[in-house]
């Protein structure tokens, strides 16, 4: 039996673009031509993010019909996060965007007020980040918006030459394709014995639920991680964990502070709330449990196209910190006449579309994942893919 | 409109199955009481929608259609075009984005007016140098809400009149800023600062967002030819609590996404708004500009008048019925007591009632010039009578 919403017009037999609402019944994507599509990419945020859990609607749904005082909530949720994943203190950001652009500047202005008013503009406030070469990456643009300077390091040595009173923050990225030069443990005892906050990104390093206590007992002062991807909470939320007084300056920093730099990057009760909700179910749930239930999404879009002629599948493990199961789909060119990325558009214009995971991502490769795959989802995404490779057969 | 809630949430417990998990079924049947076992309390809000406690109530639809994006997932660049349009469309705007909240739109809209769609120049952002950074404002206007100009770099420039405006344009000026319906300002009339901005060719920016309810205001605000203007979105008009709207020029509009998620390197990544806050905002519009506001308003009223002829039967204390028209229409009364009989004053009777069982929280010191207001926006049914009760229990209790 299938989901009924989320097979798009065709499959349902009726002219729907999504499962329409329950109190309503209102079809908004249908009303205003936003083509749903099966997510077999990834949580990526430009496609929605993650599949929230049940128990973290249902949470949210809670919060968004009770009202309580901010202040109050966020004391009460940090200090539950905390408890479950072993740092001093927690918060909930609107991102792990929003995690890093609060810690740098916390970092830098160490809760005083005057220099906290004053951001981005950081003369005369600590305003150097260390950061390893190869740990540059698309996201430390996050570390600049609160006024953040990079001095770039590839070695131990390099840190002590460079360590100033000017030295705010030694930020860590893990994990990196390209490896570290000093490694965290080794980073961590520096920043420790050098007096300087560390912070790590860790946004990427679930699932599983259990890295993030892990992450946390490697004794980084400021540890972020994104909420709405592997963690399975609310879109625009994240995690940032660490030393109680970081935390602290971390959230003076933010919203809902009227004066505060970070004003904009606002978190809803109910996010606040689901993200909580979302990280204590994710630690419930083993890596074994997460995989067979990607499995089981696989062998059913396996058993959709097995048949094709020239078709090999293959299930495997990705192979870095964050172990994630992926479907590899290949076909014979000489009997399916489409290069891969013809297959990704046709599978694009189908209906429902279906997305796969970026050629960058994977290699060059055809890649599925099952993160962000409903039950019932996968039987149509394995007839989407097997109508697409018939049709060039 | 209680009758209407209860049902659609009924609804939506009914419907909570349809999710993917089995799980859903079991946590939709026994949602945990998790205020409760947080130990966050509950309140009586009578003082007004404010962020720190938790912003408007939603409209029961905006929850129905957050639902919705929940559980079906477009591309989010897909989404943002069609409900930007909508947006537009419903408001009369060129064109229209959904931002974090107000404060976001601001931000967004500074940044857009700054680097003009300049990718270099986006990438550099707080560091401003070389590029327009100055935005001018009136000295009668400075605000708490002024900091998130700065927040992506901007310098503020002070005027205090029209001859100042003219005076202080110059290359480096990257917008004009206007807050509205600042009270007792008659520095400068909107429509002359508009047509200053057009003269020069610089563009302006409006704050509007505490100027709905009503949402009539929407549409003249629109009209009034500012090139962005920034609302709330989980105050007035209902919506997600952290959403506002940002609307204007296309080209400013469209600059403004460029600064924001979820554009991986744009300097506003981190003010994230889900798909849900997404859609949600636009039934907020939609549902806003549909609304009876003056049934809304006298309903408001007539609570509030309620509270205030209780209150009034109390040896040695009035109540002022005030109902503000240009800024925020809402509805509040004035408590006004006897300081020889009552010897408390408005800040410990604010502290009395917050620490009360059930905990009230009202209006007094600066956001009311140290005056008790008591508001009804927030109010459930039976709460105007504990307010009531409560606050004559407080000032016996200081004879």
């Amino acid at each position: 039996m299938l989901p009924l919403g989320l097979l798009g017009g065709k499959a349902a037999g009726a002219n729907k673009a999504g499962q329409p609402t329950a109190a309503t019944g209102r079809d908004y994507y249908l009303e205003l031509g936003v083509k749903p599509f099966i997510n077999a990419a990834g949580a990526y945020s430009a496609l929605g993010g993650a599949r929230m859990r049940p128990q973290v609607v249902d949470a949210m749904r809670y919060a968004a019909t009770r009202k309580v005082k901010m202040r109050e909530l966020h004391d009460a949720v940090g200090r539950r996060i905390a408890e479950l994943t072993g740092c001093e203190a927690a918060m909930v950001t609107s991102g792990a965007t929003a995690a890093m652009v609060l810690g740098t500047a916390a970092c830098m202005t160490l809760g005083d007020e005057e220099k906290m008013r004053r951001l981005p503009d950081t003369a005369g406030i600590r305003n150097e980040i260390i950061i390893q070469k190869r740990h540059r990456y698309t996201y430390d643009r996050a570390l600049t918006v609160a006024g953040g300077h990079f001095v770039e390091v590839e070695s131990g040595d390099d840190v002590r030459r460079v360590v100033n009173d000017r030295t705010a923050m030694m930020f860590f990225l893990k994990p990196t394709h390209l490896g570290d030069d000093i490694p965290a443990a080794q980073y961590v005892a520096l920043a420790k014995e050098l007096g300087v906050p560390s912070f790590c990104d860790a946004a990427t390093t679930t699932p599983p639920g259990s890295n993030v206590v892990d992450g946390v007992s490697e004794g980084f002062d400021l540890i972020c991680y994104s909420g709405g991807k592997g963690l399975r909470g609310p879109y625009s939320a994240g995690l940032l964990l660490g030393r109680e007084d970081l935390v602290r300056y971390a959230r003076s920093n933010g919203a809902p502070n009227d004066t505060s730099i970070g004003r904009g990057m606002k978190v809803s009760s109910e996010e606040y709330l689901g993200m909580l909700v979302a990280l204590e179910a994710s630690l419930g749930i083993s890596e074994e449990a997460d995989f067979s239930y990607k499995r089981e999404r696989f062998n059913n879009i396996i058993r959709q196209i097995e048949d094709v002629p020239g078709v090999t599948t293959r299930i495997f493990v990705s192979e870095s910190e964050t172990n994630e199961l992926y479907l590899d789909i290949d076909w014979d060119t000489g009997i399916t006449n489409l290069d891969r990325q013809q297959f990704i558009d046709a599978l694009r214009a189908e209906t429902p579309a279906v997305e796969v995971r970026m050629l960058q991502f994977a290699g060059g490769r055809i890649h599925l994942s099952a993160t962000v795959m409903d039950d019932g989802q996968d039987i149509v995404a394995g007839q989407v893919i097997r109508k697409v490779l018939l049709d060039h057969s | 409109m209680k009758t209407n809630r209860r049902h659609f949430i009924a609804g939506l417990s009914v419907a909570a199955p349809l999710s993917s998990l089995s799980l859903s079924a079991a946590a939709a049947a026994a949602t945990p009481d998790y205020f409760a076992d947080l130990g966050v309390r509950p309140f009586i809000n009578a003082i007004g929608p404010y962020s720190s406690l938790g912003g408007a109530e939603m409209w029961p639809e905006v929850i129905d259609a957050m639902d919705y994006a929940i559980r079906n997932k477009a591309r989010m660049s897909d989404l943002h075009d069609a409900v930007g349009r909508r947006i537009a469309e419903l408001t009369g705007a060129a064109a229209a984005m959904v931002t974090s909240g107000a404060t976001c739109g601001i931000i967004l809209g500074t940044a857009a007016c700054m680097t003009m769609g300049d990718e270099e120049k986006m990438e550099r952002m707080p560091d401003t140098s070389g590029m327009p950074n100055e935005v001018i404002i009136l000295k009668s206007q400075r605000y708490l809400y002024d900091r998130s100009i700065r927040a992506p770099g901007a310098k503020l420039v002070e005027v205090a009149s029209a001859d100042e405006i003219e005076a202080a344009i110059n290359p480096n000026t990257a917008m004009l800023f206007y807050l509205l319906n600042r009270p007792d300002d008659d520095t400068i009339r909107a429509a002359d600062f508009v047509a200053i901005a057009r003269e020069h060719g610089v563009p302006i920016m409006c704050d509007a967002a505490t100027t709905v309810p009503p949402v009539a205001n929407l549409k003249g605000t629109v009209a009034a030819g500012f090139d962005l203007i920034c609302y709330s979105g989980g105050k007035g008009l209902r919506g997600p609590y952290s959403a506002g709207l940002l609307l204007g020029r296309p080209d400013l509009i469209q600059f403004a996404r460029s600064n924001g998620s979820p554009n991986h390197r744009a300097y506003g990544r981190s003010m994230k708004v889900a798909p849900e806050e997404y859609l949600g905002m636009m039934v907020a519009v939609e549902k806003s500009m549909a609304f009876d506001e003056d049934a809304e308003f006298q309903r408001q009223l007539d609570i509030v008048n309620a509270m205030g002829s209780n209150l009034s039967g109390m040896q040695g204390v009035a109540s002022v019925t005030r109902t503000p028209g240009a800024e925020a229409r809402e509805p509040y009364i004035e408590v006004h007591w006897d300081a020889q009989r009552y010897r408390t004053t408005p800040a410990e009777v604010k502290q009395a009632l917050r620490d009360a069982d059930p905990s009230i929280e009202i209006r007094a010191l600066f956001l009311s010039g140290g005056q008790s207001h008591l508001t009804a926006t927030m109010l459930k049914a039976g709460e105007a009578d504990i307010v009531t009760s409560s606050l004559k229990d407080v000032l016996l209790a200081s004879t």
